[in-house]
Order: structure tokens, then C-alpha cells, then sequence
């Protein structure tokens, strides 16, 4: 029996065309998922601080997103430099990273909260959305199958899926849209949570999903790791530091 | 001048050029692996798509750069509003949770 092959794998092919509709919709359904829970909840600062917010958002998940993605094909970029082909990989399909569009994005929020003088905690709002948007892309990558960098190693489970090659492989796309379900489960749930803890949850929760399920990805290693878990690890590294942080300074205020 | 940044609203402008171009940068590279992996007819058919892709990623990109400019720009005569005053905190339905 070949390596990966099970009788009763569902086959679903690579089909790459239907990756850019699905991020289209991934995009569109995470802005309807904010667009809704902010008439439904509210928000913590105007409508034109957020949309500062969201620009920052989306102009620094572009800018991570590409980067961490070139940063994981690193020989390709060498070599696409030393040979004059950089403005060709640039446009080659891939690259791009939900990981680095989520620690770029954060980055920007940052920043711009900084440059603005935003105090509040603005991240809540973008929990669900993001969870939504991310299931949604990852329709277009299971469907992109081959053609897409995301594909799982050879399996023989049951629920093993042939993406054209005739190997049984992880669905990892489908655990992942089940992760985010739950994940987008608890941070709608009704507790009484600190101001941007919905988001530290996520992001926390996500990073470290990450971390775990890109061991059933075939990527490179550096380290026993792939460049994505690496991002994983450095930003639930920040994370962790920035909570420690927070946490030191509530406490010096209960204090006084 | 100042008057037109008036009228522009910047940073949802860049949201939007930013997800075109996200979007138009994938269909680019899909259309350009689709056009090398195949050959005759369809190629040229995804020729045709691949450029309408790059103008829409060109135009795109362009836009995202001289929209960040005069978002800087206008910020620095105007200031970009720190939105600190809250909007709407909670609504009935939290008080009913109460």
C-alpha cells in the first residue's frame, strides 16, 4: 500500500483558482462579522479612530503577511536576488502568511495607538472577525490543495484527503477551521473579561495553534522548527511579556 | 488643500486599497503558476487575465503609497483625532444581563 493511501480518503484535487475567491469572501464575511458586532456591542473609541485602526491593521497584515511568507521561502529569495528575479518571486503565488498578517497587523495597531494617543484596549472588536475571516481563507486553501503551501503530511486515517496526488493527507485546514469554531466560541461567550483580554485569548489561542499544528505541515525546519512557528513562539513571547507587564502595573495602581 | 483631505476619508481608503491589492497579488501569482504549468489556448486567455491582475495590483499599490502620504501629510496639518471618547460602550442588552 502506498505511503498516505487509504481506500476511503475524500478527494478533493487542487483546484488554486478558488483560493483568491475564498480570501475575497474570507475578507468580506470578516468585515460583515465586525460590522455586526459593533452595531451590537458598541465600541470603545469613534468611528474614525477605528478606522485609523483598521488601516493600520490592514497596511502592516499586508506588509507581515508577505514579509514572514518571503522570510519562509528565504533560498528562493537569495536566489531570486542574486539572479535578478525578486520582482518575479514577489508576484509568485504563496507567500503570504495568515501568521505574519496577524503579528503585522497587531504591529500596526500598535503603532498607530501610539502615534494617535488611542489608551483603550481596541482589539476585541477584531476576535470574531478574525476567527471568521481565517476559517473562510482556509475553505481556499483546502480546495487550492497542492498549489498552496498549507497542505498536511501523509496520513492513513479515516478522514485522510487526496488532494490530487493520490496521498492520503491531514486535512489540516479542516482542524484548523474547528479550532477557530472554538476559539470564536469563547471569546463571544458573556464572562466578564478585561478590556482586550477577547483578543489576547485569540491571538494567544491562535499563535499557539499554530505552533502545534504546523508539526503536520511538510515545511523546512530551522531549529526542529518552521520559520511560521518560530513567528508563532517570538509573538506569544511578546504576548506574554506585555501581559507580565500589564499585570505590574495593575498591581502598582491597586497599590497606591 | 486642506480642505480636500477634509473630504477624503483616509484610512478607510487604505483599508480597502490595501485588501485590493492583498487580493489582486494573489490572483497575479495563482494566474501566472496557471499560464507557466499550462500551454497553448488557455495560456493565452490567462495572459489576458494576468494583466487586467497587474494593473489592478499596480494601480492598487500606487494608490495605497500616495494615500499614505497624504494621510501623513493631512494628520500633520490636521491631526488624526485620538478618538479617546468612547462611542458606545454597552447596550441594553448587557444592562438586561445585569
Amino acid at each position: 500500500m502506498r505511503r498516505g493511501y487509504t481506500a476511503a480518503m475524500l478527494r478533493i484535487g487542487s483546484h488554486p483558482f478558488w483560493h483568491p475567491i475564498f480570501e475575497t469572501l474570507a475578507y468580506a464575511a470578516g468585515y460583515a462579522v465586525y460590522r455586526w458586532l459593533r452595531g451590537r456591542q458598541g465600541d470603545v473609541i469613534t468611528e474614525p479612530a477605528r478606522w485609523n485602526v483598521i488601516a493600520a491593521a490592514a497596511v502592516g497584515a499586508l506588509v507581515g503577511s508577505r514579509v514572514l511568507g518571503l522570510a519562509e521561502q528565504w533560498p528562493a529569495v537569495v536566489s531570486a536576488w542574486r539572479t535578478a528575479h525578486f520582482l518575479q518571486l514577489l508576484m509568485a503565488p504563496g507567500g503570504k502568511t495568515i501568521v505574519g498578517g496577524l503579528l503585522g497587523g497587531w504591529l500596526g495597531v500598535e503603532a498607530i495607538k501610539r502615534v494617535t494617543g488611542i489608551r483603550q484596549r481596541t482589539g476585541d472588536l477584531f476576535a470574531l472577525p478574525l476567527c471568521v475571516g481565517i476559517a473562510v481563507g482556509r475553505v481556499g486553501c483546502l480546495i487550492a490543495g497542492l498549489a498552496d503551501d498549507t497542505y498536511g503530511k501523509p496520513t492513513t486515517l479515516p478522514w485522510a484527503v487526496d488532494l490530487g496526488d493520490g496521498v492520503g493527507r491531514h486535512p489540516v485546514q479542516v482542524y484548523e477551521i474547528l479550532f477557530l469554531a472554538l476559539v470564536g466560541f469563547v471569546v463571544t461567550r458573556k464572562w466578564e473579561l478585561p478590556e482586550g483580554a477577547r483578543f489576547r485569548i485569540f491571538i494567544a489561542g491562535y499563535l499557539a495553534w499554530r505552533v502545534a499544528i504546523d508539526f503536520l505541515k511538510p515545511q523546512p525546519l530551522v531549529g526542529g522548527l518552521n520559520v511560521i512557528q518560530w513567528a508563532c513562539l517570538a509573538g506569544l513571547g511578546i504576548l506574554g511579556a506585555w501581559s507580565l507587564a500589564d499585570l505590574g502595573r495593575e498591581k502598582i495602581a491597586a497599590a497606591v | 488643500m486642506p480642505r480636500l483631505f477634509e473630504n477624503i476619508n483616509f484610512p478607510k481608503t487604505i483599508a480597502i486599497l490595501a485588501s485590493v491589492f492583498g487580493i489582486a497579488l494573489g490572483l497575479c501569482g495563482l494566474t501566472w503558476m496557471a499560464s507557466t504549468a499550462s500551454s497553448g489556448g488557455p495560456a493565452q486567455f490567462l495572459i489576458g487575465l494576468g494583466i487586467v491582475e497587474l494593473i489592478a495590483m499596480a494601480v492598487s499599490a500606487m494608490g495605497l503609497v500616495v494615500m499614505l502620504i497624504l494621510w501623513i501629510l493631512s494628520s500633520l496639518l490636521g491631526g488624526f483625532g485620538s478618538g479617546n471618547d468612547p462611542q458606545k460602550l454597552f447596550d441594553g442588552s448587557d444592562d438586561e444581563k445585569k
